[in-house]
């Protein structure tokens, strides 16, 4: 059985309009994605602002390059980008390792208290840190001074290692998911055979499976790398008040100046540089998880390899996993909760506690522009799932179904936007946005969020619709085609039912991403497109502190039971789409 | 003949929509918003009280005007980064995000340079609005007047070691106590404010002093950050008295003073960008702003208020000290002839 499924078929009309349309949908997605980035290119070749007159030139460049301040951003960066990676990829490793390779209680308790951090906004609990490690306000460190007597703060969270501490928290549960796919496909014999000859637990972890899931934690480094290096959430709400700036802050200053016009070219300049080291670090990213497969060398479902026995070990395990919960989510919620309840932020004490009240949320009741925000929130969530899902369907059927010849390179297409920073296509998007506002009068809607959250999780979409339609065997598609059945009714009656899973898990999935996302929104959100999320940001950034407290109480409040359904949901059709392999 | 009766066109087309401008009645005018229904302000999430001022806000234009309309504040960036916007969108022939835009005298001039607001005859069409408010005459009126100057966290700082000028700030028996634990502005306007009395030399070596003790930057309408003690002292904010009577009506430690002798001003006014997408509930609102009602709202919720307003917090306090306030038109031109080297050097040495 050879037919190949995208050539012409004498019998059948000239013209396959179901393929065609697959094809336009994918090409468009193609073409958006390519638009983007050429936009960052060609923003960084120009002076002035959208529509303004302006000669080609390599002023940015040179203006950006010869700056001490470019220099100072960029080391602020990778200093951040490293200590999130120290926080994150250790804790997400020792958290896999206990679940996936150990006999440790109650894991799916274990797998939920990390899922749950994947659920809730970053700047959320940024905000929440604030409050609770700020060398002159935060709780803890309060706590400690007057508990041992001290005159300084000995933890200070308002530092550039202290907002990559933050960061690389907020990460860890991304770490995991990344790092125990990795274990649960790795090959136990190895680890038992070392067992059988005496080798330590601890020697055999150290020897024996770092080095199996090497390429994976390698895997995880490099995205961390790519996240911490656009990640505006905590470096915008801890660092921006305290004199420290990241790549993405720095940029929102270049958009949003306090002197002056705006510099687009500027930030196209420094965009531009950050594609290209973007790019080259997906280099060792993809050999990395090429030499990944060499190890997935499991010789049969029925083996089922032999857990590490923590015997009372088990305790340390969770006690480590239970002050990640506190320290991650627990403390920093309450603390938000505790400011939202205060006329100003003051630490605990019996005249706080004298002063608290809940006048904060009976005003967000009857607050209009809140309900806009939320509703805005809930079509995104709606709306850009649903057109990643047709969009990613359709190119994950002509990369794994079709014979074109150009499919790898669409592939590669659909994949860029995962190495390059997101903010970066926001930028482009505000500035394609700006420049045909005249013809189409976009700027400043919804359907530019959306347009641009689309374009950005096609990679997510198509990595996973990729994975479960190669799975599909092609003869029952072939059988329908010989049945004359057309291209649209295969899909629909025969690829899709069958893909179902993979399906419903990228549609919650992104649902739960636009959900989350600020970093984007920031760049974008004008009166008529706010989110919840920059909503909150307005009211942090502005100076209402309470304000922003109480509101990101109610809206975790509000959405906790919807996203974690959603979550449960989604964690079901992932064991449904893993166990049809 | 075609290329003469082209120019008749523009000719007649020019005089006519200027006059009309120039003759825009009230009624007109609120005939006009009845239709548009609604109008936006993006500033900071706390101005004019925010969301409860707003209400208010919105109770007081439907009883002057005689119908209701929705009146949305928008939480968003400062002021500076709110103008950049508005000219930008206007470059690209977009709608502005804001339908009015607030902002204090620096920025004005760069809106007014960018030719970037309507040209409304304020005193003309409200009765209420005289000469004097329209700093920018037909362009902007003044909503209220703020002195600049220090805050500081009261618990914080003891009253012996508190500064009482700007160059206390860099006093060094003074400034261990704040040292790399200084907020300041997120933009140098206040500097070059204060460029006129001391003059460009004072002021840059001032600058290169604070600039090792300061720990971060701030917006105005952040002072909550001064109240938590996060920062115990703000170098300069644009309203230090104003906040200070704000925040002690809720028993917060916060102190406000004029950074300098004598003190600088801050004239924030109200405009209508040309893209705007609704002006004319743009106009009204700024003409409800500077009447008694618009005023008291002003007052209730940030202590604020205009010194040209019969009555206000800040007539009263400006007759009870016998002051006299620096011409808002003598500051604009400080900032008109501003020498742009000044802006860049205080730029590198305090927010690079």
């Amino acid at each position: 059985m050879s037919t190949q499924v995208l050539t012409v078929d004498q019998s059948r009309p000239l013209v396959n309009w179901s393929k065609l349309w697959l094809l336009a949908m994918a090409g468009f997605a193609a073409l958006s994605i390519l638009t983007l980035l050429g936009m960052i290119i060609w923003m960084s070749l120009r002076t002035g602002v959208p529509g303004q007159p302006s000669a080609y030139t390599l002023k940015n460049y040179a203006a950006l390059l010869g700056d001490a301040y470019t220099y100072k951003v960029m080391t602020t960066t990778l200093i951040f980008a490293a200590v999130t990676i120290a926080v994150s990829v250790p804790l997400g490793f020792i958290f896999a390792w206990f679940i996936e390779r150990t006999d440790m209680p109650h894991k799916t308790v274990a797998m939920s208290v990390l899922s749950i951090g994947i659920l809730f906004p970053t700047f959320l609990k940024a905000m929440g840190w604030v409050f609770l490690l700020h060398p002159r306000i935060g709780v803890i460190n309060i706590f400690l001074m007057q508990l041992f007597g001290l005159t300084n703060a000995p933890l200070n969270i308002a530092t550039v290692p202290g907002i990559g501490f933050v960061q690389g928290m907020t990460l860890t549960p991304l770490a995991y998911v990344m790092i125990s796919a990795a274990m649960r496909g790795m090959n136990p014999a190895l680890v038992e055979a070392a067992s059988v000859h005496g080798v330590s637990k601890l020697r055999t972890l150290v020897r024996v499976e770092l080095p199996l899931i090497w390429p994976a934690l390698f895997s995880a480094i490099i995205w961390m790398l790519t996240v911490a290096i656009a990640a505006f959430d905590v470096p915008g709400v801890i660092g921006m008040a305290n004199n420290i700036f990241t790549f993405s802050t720095a940029i929102y200053f270049m958009i949003n100046p306090n002197e002056g016009l705006p510099r687009y070219g500027l930030s196209g300049a420094y965009g531009t540089i950050m594609v290209g080291v973007s790019l080259i670090l997906m280099i060792p990213y993809f050999i990395a998880l090429k030499q990944s497969h060499k190890y997935q060398i499991i010789s049969g479902k029925s083996y089922q390899p032999r857990p590490v026995e923590l015997g009372r070990w088990w305790l340390v395990a969770w006690g480590l996993l239970g002050a990640y919960f506190l320290l991650a989510f627990v403390l920093p919620l309450l603390a938000i909760f505790w400011v939202s309840l205060l006329p100003y932020v003051q630490a605990p004490s019996r005249q706080a506690l004298s002063v608290i009240s809940f006048e904060r949320y009976t005003q967000i009741a009857f607050d209009s522009a809140l309900l806009g925000a939320a509703w805005n929130t809930v079509l995104l969530m709606v709306l850009v799932p649903t057109i990643i899902v047709v969009f990613c369907s359709a190119i994950s059927w002509i990369v794994t179904r079709s014979r074109l010849r150009w499919r790898v390179a669409l592939d590669a297409i659909a994949f860029l936007p995962h190495p390059v920073p997101n903010l970066l296509f926001a930028l482009a998007i505000a500035y394609l946005a700006l420049l045909v506002s005249n013809v189409i009068p976009l700027y400043g809607t919804i359907f530019v969020l959306m347009a641009v959250y689309v374009v950005c999780w096609i990679s997510f979409g198509t990595r996973v619709l990729n994975n479960s339609m190669i799975q599909v065997h092609r003869e029952l598609e072939e059988a329908a085609q010989v049945g004359g059945v057309s291209t649209w009714r295969i899909l629909l009656k025969v690829i899709v039912p069958l893909i179902k899973p993979g399906l419903i898990y990228t549609w919650i999935w992104t649902s739960l991403s636009a959900y989350r996302e600020l970093t984007m929104a920031v760049f974008l959100a004008s009166p008529k497109s706010q989110v919840l999320s920059t909503y909150i940001w307005g009211q942090w950034h502005g100076g209402g502190l309470g304000d922003a407290a109480a509101i990101a109480i109610v809206m975790i409040a509000v959405m906790s039971p919807l996203v974690t359904t959603f979550w449960i949901y989604a964690r079901k059709q992932q064991h449904v789409a893993s166990s049809a392999t | 003949m075609l290329y003469m009766m082209i120019v008749c066109v523009v000719f007649l087309h020019a005089l006519f929509s200027t006059t009309s401008a120039h003759a825009q009645k009230l009624e007109q005018i609120i005939a006009e918003a009845k239709k548009e229904g609604e109008v936006t302000l993006v500033a900071s999430a706390s101005t004019f009280g925010g969301k409860k001022g707003f209400a208010e806000l919105e109770n007081h234009f439907a009883k002057r005007y005689g119908f209701k309309a929705r009146l949305n504040l928008t939480g968003g960036p400062s002021f500076p980064q709110v103008a950049a916007r508005i000219i930008t969108e206007q470059k690209a022939g977009a709608k502005s995000s804001t339908d009015l835009y607030l902002g204090s005298d620096g920025t004005y001039v760069t809106m007014h340079q960018e030719k970037a607001l309507q040209m409304v005859n304020w005193s003309a069409i409200f009765p209420w609005v005289t000469k004097e408010m329209e700093i920018f005459p037909q362009e902007s009126v003044l909503v209220y007047a703020s002195f600049h100057g220090i805050i500081y966290n009261s618990n914080s700082i003891p009253k012996d070691k508190a500064p009482k000028s700007y160059e206390d700030l860099i006093d060094p028996a003074l400034s261990p106590t704040w040292a790399g634990k200084m907020a300041i502005p997120a933009y140098i306007h206040w500097l070059v404010r204060v460029s006129p009395i001391w003059g460009r030399e004072k002021v840059l070596a001032f600058a290169r002093k604070l600039a090792p003790l300061v720990g971060g930057r701030l917006r105005q309408g952040e002072e909550e950050r001064i109240v938590s003690g996060e920062f115990p002292v703000m170098a300069s904010t644009g309203g230090a008295l104003e906040a200070m009577w704000k925040w002690q009506t809720k028993s917060a430690p916060l102190v406000g003073l004029p950074g300098s002798t004598p003190a600088t001003m801050s004239y924030y006014q109200l405009a209508v960008p040309k893209n705007s997408v609704h002006p004319n509930m743009a106009k009204l609102l700024i003409a409800l702003m500077v009447t008694r009602d618009g005023q008291s709202v002003l007052e209730k919720h940030d202590m604020r208020s205009s010194h040209l307003i019969d009555g206000t917090l800040m007539a009263k306090y400006v007759k009870a000290n016998n002051l006299k306030l620096q011409d808002p038109k003598e500051l604009n031109e400080v900032f008109q002839k501003a020498d742009s080297s000044l802006d860049e050097e205080l730029t590198k040495i305090l927010l690079k």
